[in-house]
């Protein structure tokens, strides 16, 4: 067969490599095997939390305190939800303005840059340092460990997180809103509160949820300021109970049912964290329904 | 597109024999003597537009006439848009323009230190290239200039939002679906949202910079019948890559090339008859 009678023949869009598809199945596999691992590693884990929570799971836990019988850590719940929450309002609209002022004010220049760079140094910090610093800030002026100082603590873990994701999702806003706002004569703020900060709500409300869910699985950070607490003492001045302190407490003692309790509240702390998690996003959804 | 002589018409052109019109020279938009002299909305002199070191616009004097449609045409980079966006002072926002000279509208100059830009932008409506509707409900995107000049009171919101939506022609297709999202409008309906969010705070002038380059030619067959319909009682600028709108829409016309005022006059005139080689070029077609 000469030349031309083969290209005659043959398909003239096969293409220079006959081995791309079986390339391209290739990566698609090793992708989908990675996902897979990912998926499986979290479902284990989330299953034995699962079930080691639930088989030693009383209601006694919910309503007792941890030196009654049978002991229960009904103060460290409300310690987490309260802390987490103290924690919050120091931290979430710290973040969020300090986002506001990076996306919307300080435009592109050094000093941005530099910000940036002190928030991503921060969100790397070792949680354990920040602790430290809420020690010297608050334990050592008061002479008492103190929910105070705990909630200080996670709030700085909260600050850069917060900031970052609501300047990134500032920065998504178009710019063509910012014009057809400002061209009808809003003033900057007014941009910002009536058409800036509606559009990016539900990115923002994903990144305050993500501070919420990483500070409340945080333990290092409240050892020395938080401390813990076996008594229904909800004031922050005093040393203030929380579920991961307890769970680290019980999780090394040598009392068999303590490290039992210790699953219970690890499961009722991802319990938690998933619920408020769906929640928010229920609430952010329920609240864009007309937006496309 | 000659309007009819009225009594208003002559003593105006009388007027400005004697006093205050007559000041205005050069006059760039020449005023033919069968036609009546007009209380000019925008006063342009010496406008000269930096970016940077660069200049944009060198030295333009245009006069544009109350209650007309007048069209900026020319080439892509000739400065229409820059100077369209300098009437709301819009290039107030981008870092490193600079303006020199003055722009009066209505007598009062705009780049005066004194002026309140939210005031002058309220004052000036501006519909854009692409339709940038807020990610709201259709009622939220017409009332939101109401709201953010401080207008109180449902009633008075809502009776507004419908006046607004009927003079752009929209009210019928979604007075039942007030409240659904602006972006589920089709692109020449969001224009004409645009335009709806444009007018509803009552502006004396309205800036169009190229309002139909992004929509369909029934669209923007519907966007040009609204053009004429506003000019009964607005003054409209309106940028324009499209040589025939300029003809369908504008009593006006003004072409620029590379930053200059070529030429302006009655866009009969400037497409039948230009004064200019260039402009004679850039209508029928030559370059551009």
């Amino acid at each position: 067969m000469s030349a031309q009678q083969i290209a005659t023949t043959e398909n003239p869009f096969a293409g220079r490599s006959p081995g791309r598809r079986w390339i391209s199945r290739g990566a698609m596999a090793l992708c989908t095997f990675a996902t897979a691992v990912a998926l499986a590693v979290l479902f284990v884990v989330l299953a034995y939390i699962g079930i080691r929570g639930i088989e030693y799971m009383t209601p006694a836990f919910f309503t007792n305190l941890p030196l009654q019988s049978p002991e229960g850590m009904r103060n460290c719940i409300i310690g987490t939800v309260i802390l987490v929450g103290l924690a919050s309002v120091l931290g979430v609209p710290l973040g969020m303005l300090c986002g506001i002022y990076m996306a919307e004010y300080a435009g592109r220049g050094w000093f941005t840059y530099l910000t940036q760079l002190v928030m991503d140094l921060l969100a790397g910090t070792p949680t354990i340092l920040l602790g430290v610093i809420a020690w010297q800030l608050v334990v050592v002026p008061m002479h008492q460990q103190s929910g105070w100082s705990g909630a200080l603590a996670l709030a700085f873990i909260m600050v850069p997180i917060v900031a970052r994701a609501s300047e990134e999702m500032l920065r998504l806003v178009p710019h063509p809103h910012r014009e057809a706002s400002a061209g009808l004569g809003a003033s900057k703020s007014q941009t910002l509160f009536m058409v800036i900060l509606p559009a990016a709500k539900a990115g923002i409300a994903t990144g305050i949820m993500l501070a919420i869910a990483r500070v409340a699985g945080e333990t290092a950070p409240l050892l020395f300021t938080a401390l813990g607490n076996d008594q229904a003492v909800y004031n922050p001045s005093e040393p203030y109970p929380s579920l991961t302190l307890k769970i680290w407490q019980y999780s090394q003692s040598a009392e068999l049912a303590w490290r039992h309790q210790a699953w219970t509240a690890v499961l009722v702390l991802v319990a938690m964290v998933l619920v408020f998690t769906a929640a928010v996003r229920f609430a952010v959804r329920g609240r864009k329904v007309h937006v496309v | 597109m000659t309007p009819p002589v009225s009594a208003e018409n002559v003593s105006r052109a009388n007027g400005a024999q004697h006093g205050s019109h007559s000041a205005h020279a050069p006059r760039m938009i020449p005023v033919a003597p069968d036609q009546h002299v007009k209380r000019h909305a925008i006063d342009i002199k010496n406008l000269e537009v930096f970016y940077g070191k660069g200049r944009a616009v060198h030295g333009v004097n245009l006069q544009i006439a109350h209650g007309e449609v007048t069209a900026f045409i020319g080439p892509s980079g000739c400065g229409k848009s820059t100077i369209l966006r300098c009437l709301n002072r819009m290039n107030d926002l981008i870092k490193h323009c600079q303006v020199r000279g003055s722009i009066k509208i209505h007598g009062a100059d705009i780049y005066d230190r004194r002026t309140d830009v939210m005031e002058l932008r309220k004052r000036t409506g501006m519909v854009f290239q692409k339709p940038n509707p807020f990610p709201k409900s259709i009622f939220d995107n017409v009332a939101y200039p109401l709201r953010i000049h401080g207008v109180r009171g449902k009633a008075v919101i809502a009776e507004k939002v419908e006046k607004s939506l009927r003079s752009a022609g929209l009210w019928e297709e979604v007075k039942d679906r007030l409240h659904v999202s602006a972006l589920s409008l089709s692109g020449g309906q969001q224009q004409r949202l645009c335009i709806a969010r444009a007018i509803a705070a009552d502006p004396e002038v309205l800036l169009m910079d190229e309002p139909c380059s992004a929509l369909d030619p029934i669209a923007t067959k519907t966007v040009e019948s609204l053009i004429n319909e506003l000019s009964k009682t607005i003054t409209i600028v309106v940028v324009t890559h499209n040589m025939h709108q300029a003809v369908r829409v504008a009593h006006q016309t003004a072409f620029f090339y590379m930053g200059n005022l070529i030429e302006a006059g009655p866009t009969d005139k400037m497409f039948h008859n230009p004064e200019h080689q260039q402009t004679l070029a850039y209508v029928t077609g030559q370059f551009g």
